[in-house]
């Protein structure tokens, strides 16, 4: 291979990675013929003007990719958001596929939205009653609800506490499975599930649940109801376990 | 997805890259490089479309039905048949001419104010 073919096949190469910060369906669709046209620019550029009219390429391309890549995802959101007006679902499994996939897109969908915008996204994801996607939300919460005003935290945790529980009794039920047993499915299935209710009141939010099915008078769950109560009783409230 | 869009006029203004893009392609079908090569062409130099915004103005022109994949391959003794080759659709060529229209009607306002010089509208001269 000359000394030009290697050039233009190693600048290829460098753009061909640099495709990556594409959003995916783009990339999937022109990211080949993106990489042609570039090597094709390259050969004419090396052809005609040598070495300075490669690098006149890559001075065109750089400044092209950062603009495109930030249309790119600008129009992947508000696409996905007409999708989610249509269709209640799909832009919060749509959005919490994305994070999954890569967290890295988290950061680009926060650095192009304020954080009041987002966390009603957080909130839309939640309240949709996606079990499959509670980490998400939660991972997004944490990080957002920072610096939020304390009223205004503790009514988005209760909000998101109601849709926990929406989400426990929306559940597939496996046999003769109760609502305590579902939570306690949950709670397995994801301790951070537990943290939600624990963080909503202190020591109290899981346990008041549980008195309330007490209450229902299931007592095939007593078992269960005591487990969690013991899970309660880690912030000290083994006294009232003792008195049951 | 594709826009179903009837009135050519709602699409106007057109930006430079889809305009210049509709111009390349209404010399005949193109692929991705000679339409990047046709608006350097035609701009003298002056717009060098990058892979990003051409693609990006493709992607949206296809949704919004201006141009479309030509099904017709070249000679593949002469091309790459990797290569995918576009055209201008019917919607694409109207709204082409409206813009065309649209500009050319500027360009005699902007006569008439003088502001093209050398190119006085005859009504204004001596």
């Amino acid at each position: 291979m000359d000394p030009a073919q290697c050039c233009v096949a190693c600048s290829v190469r460098i753009y061909r990675s640099m495709l990556a910060v594409y959003p995916a369906a783009f990339r999937w669709k022109y990211g080949s013929e993106m990489a042609q046209v570039f090597q094709d620019a390259c050969r004419d550029a090396l052809w005609q003007r040598g070495l300075p009219g490669l690098l006149a390429v890559w001075s065109d391309t750089l400044p092209d990719l950062i603009v495109s890549v930030y249309r790119e995802w600008s129009f992947f959101v508000r696409e996905e958001r007409i999708l989610m007006a249509n269709n209640d679902n799909a832009f919060g499994e749509r959005l919490a596929q994305v994070l999954g996939e890569d967290p890295t897109y988290y950061s680009l969908l926060v650095s192009s939205e304020p954080s009041r915008r987002m966390w009603e996204l957080v909130e839309s994801l939640a309240l949709e009653g996606d079990p499959d996607q509670p980490e998400t939300a939660l991972a997004l919460f944490e990080e957002l609800s920072e610096g939020v005003p304390e009223e205004q935290r503790e009514r988005w945790l209760a909000g998101l506490k109601d849709a926990a529980k929406r989400m426990a009794r929306s559940l597939p039920v496996e046999g003769d499975e109760t609502l305590a047993n579902r939570i306690m499915r949950m709670v397995y299935a994801d301790p951070e599930i537990y943290e939600l209710f624990a963080a909503v009141e202190p020591g109290n939010g899981l346990l008041e649940l549980i008195e309330n099915l007490a209450l229902e008078g299931n007592a095939e769950d007593i078992e269960t109801m005591l487990h969690l109560m013991r899970l309660c009783a880690l912030e000290s409230q083994q006294n009232q376990i003792e008195s049951v | 997805m594709h826009s179903h869009i009837c009135d050519p006029e709602s699409l106007l203004p057109l930006t430079p890259a889809v305009f210049h893009i509709l111009l390349a392609l209404a010399g005949g079908e193109r692929h991705g490089y000679g339409i990047m090569q046709d608006v350097a062409e035609q701009t003298d130099g002056k717009l060098r479309l990058g892979p990003g915004t051409l693609y990006g103005s493709i992607k949206r022109m296809i949704a919004d039905g201006l141009i479309e994949e030509s099904d017709t391959r070249p000679d593949p003794a002469l091309d790459d048949e990797r290569r995918r080759y576009y055209r201008l659709t019917g919607l694409g060529r109207r709204v082409a001419e409206v813009e065309a229209e649209r500009l050319a009607r500027l360009v005699h306002v902007a006569q008439s104010k003088r502001l093209l010089k050398g190119m006085e509208s005859p009504a204004h001269k001596g």
